[in-house]
C-alpha cells in the first residue's frame, strides 16, 4: 500500500442500497479520503480488476443483487488485490461504525458522530417506505 | 468604516451545489464525478433512473441531474428527464448521448451534451446552469 501523504488514500464503497452508499461515501469524503462508488460487487470487480487504480481499502456490504456477494468479492480481492485492506458491513449500523473507525486513521477528523451517519440513513430509508405506502 | 467594507470580498462558494449523476457505466461514472468533485462540486451518484427518484424523492438536495439517455432498468433517462420535468421543475437537467435529441426530448431537458465532450464544457455549462452561492469573507 503507498503511503503518500500528498496523495489521499482510496475507498471504494461496495453497496447497492443507494442511501448507505450515499451517506458512508460522504462521511468517508469527510474525513479526507477519496471515495470510489460501486453499486455492486461486478462493479466493483469491473474496477478491481485494473491495477492501475488505486485503491487501498474495500468498504463492502455482503448482500448485494449480482453475480457475487461480499464475501466472495472479499475473497476475490484477497487473491487478486493482496496489498487492499477490506472492510465488511452488513447493516446500517456496522457501516456507519465502520466508517467511524476508518476515519479514525483518516487524514482528517471525523466530520462527525457516525450515530448521525446512522440516523439519517434510517430516516431516508423510512420515509421512502413512507412514500410508498402512500 | 469603509475600508473594512472595502476588504470583504465576495466569494463563491460551490461546496454545497449537488449534482445527481446517473450513468450505468462504472467507469464513465468514477471519471465524471471524479472531475466535477475537482472542481469543488458535490456528486451523488446512482447507477438507474430508480435509485434517482428515491434519491429525488428524499430529503437529499438535488441542484442538477446529469443522466444518459441509455441507462438500464425499466425507465431510461428520458423516462427519468419527463418525471423530473414535471415533479421537480426547478432541478437542472443536463443529459448526454451520442445523438442530438429530438424536438420532445429537448423540451424538458437544460442542456444537452454530445458525446464525446470535455470536462471544461460540463464544468461550463454546470456553472452557467446552477449559480454558485456567494458569501462575503474577510481575507
Amino acid at each position: 500500500m503507498t503511503e503518500s501523504p500528498d496523495v489521499p488514500q482510496t475507498v471504494l464503497v461496495v453497496e447497492d442500497e443507494v442511501f448507505i452508499r450515499m451517506v458512508i461515501s460522504e462521511y468517508l469524503r469527510g474525513c479526507g479520503y477519496r471515495v470510489i462508488e460501486a453499486v455492486s460487487a461486478d462493479e466493483a470487480m469491473t474496477l478491481l480488476q485494473h491495477s492501475e487504480l488505486d485503491v487501498d481499502v474495500v468498504f463492502s456490504d455482503i448482500e448485494m443483487p449480482g453475480t457475487m456477494n461480499g464475501f466472495q468479492l472479499s475473497n476475490w480481492v484477497r487473491t487478486h488485490r493482496p496489498g487492499v485492506d477490506i472492510v465488511l458491513a452488513g447493516n446500517v449500523k456496522r457501516a456507519t461504525d465502520a466508517a467511524a473507525e476508518l476515519c479514525d486513521s483518516g487524514p482528517l477528523p471525523k466530520p462527525y458522530e457516525p450515530h448521525f451517519a446512522e440516523d439519517r440513513i434510517r430516516r431516508l430509508m423510512a420515509f421512502r417506505k413512507a412514500r410508498k405506502k402512500g | 468604516m469603509d475600508d473594512a467594507c472595502a476588504l470583504i470580498k465576495p466569494v463563491a462558494n460551490i461546496e454545497n451545489v449537488t449534482i445527481l449523476v446517473v450513468e450505468k457505466d462504472v467507469w464513465v461514472r468514477v471519471f465524471i464525478t471524479d472531475q466535477l468533485r475537482e472542481h469543488g462540486y458535490t456528486c451523488i451518484e446512482v447507477s438507474n433512473a430508480n435509485q434517482a427518484l428515491d434519491v429525488l424523492r428524499s430529503q437529499a438536495r438535488t441542484d442538477l441531474l446529469l443522466t444518459s439517455l441509455r441507462l438500464s432498468g425499466n425507465l431510461d433517462g428520458r423516462a427519468l428527464a419527463e418525471l423530473v420535468r414535471a415533479e421537480f421543475p426547478f432541478i437542472k437537467i443536463i443529459m448526454v448521448s451520442s445523438d442530438p435529441p429530438d424536438a420532445a426530448l429537448s423540451e424538458v431537458l437544460d442542456v444537452h451534451l454530445r458525446k464525446p465532450f470535455l470536462t471544461e464544457q460540463l464544468v461550463r455549462e454546470v456553472r452557467a446552469l446552477v449559480p454558485s452561492e456567494s458569501r462575503p469573507v474577510l481575507p
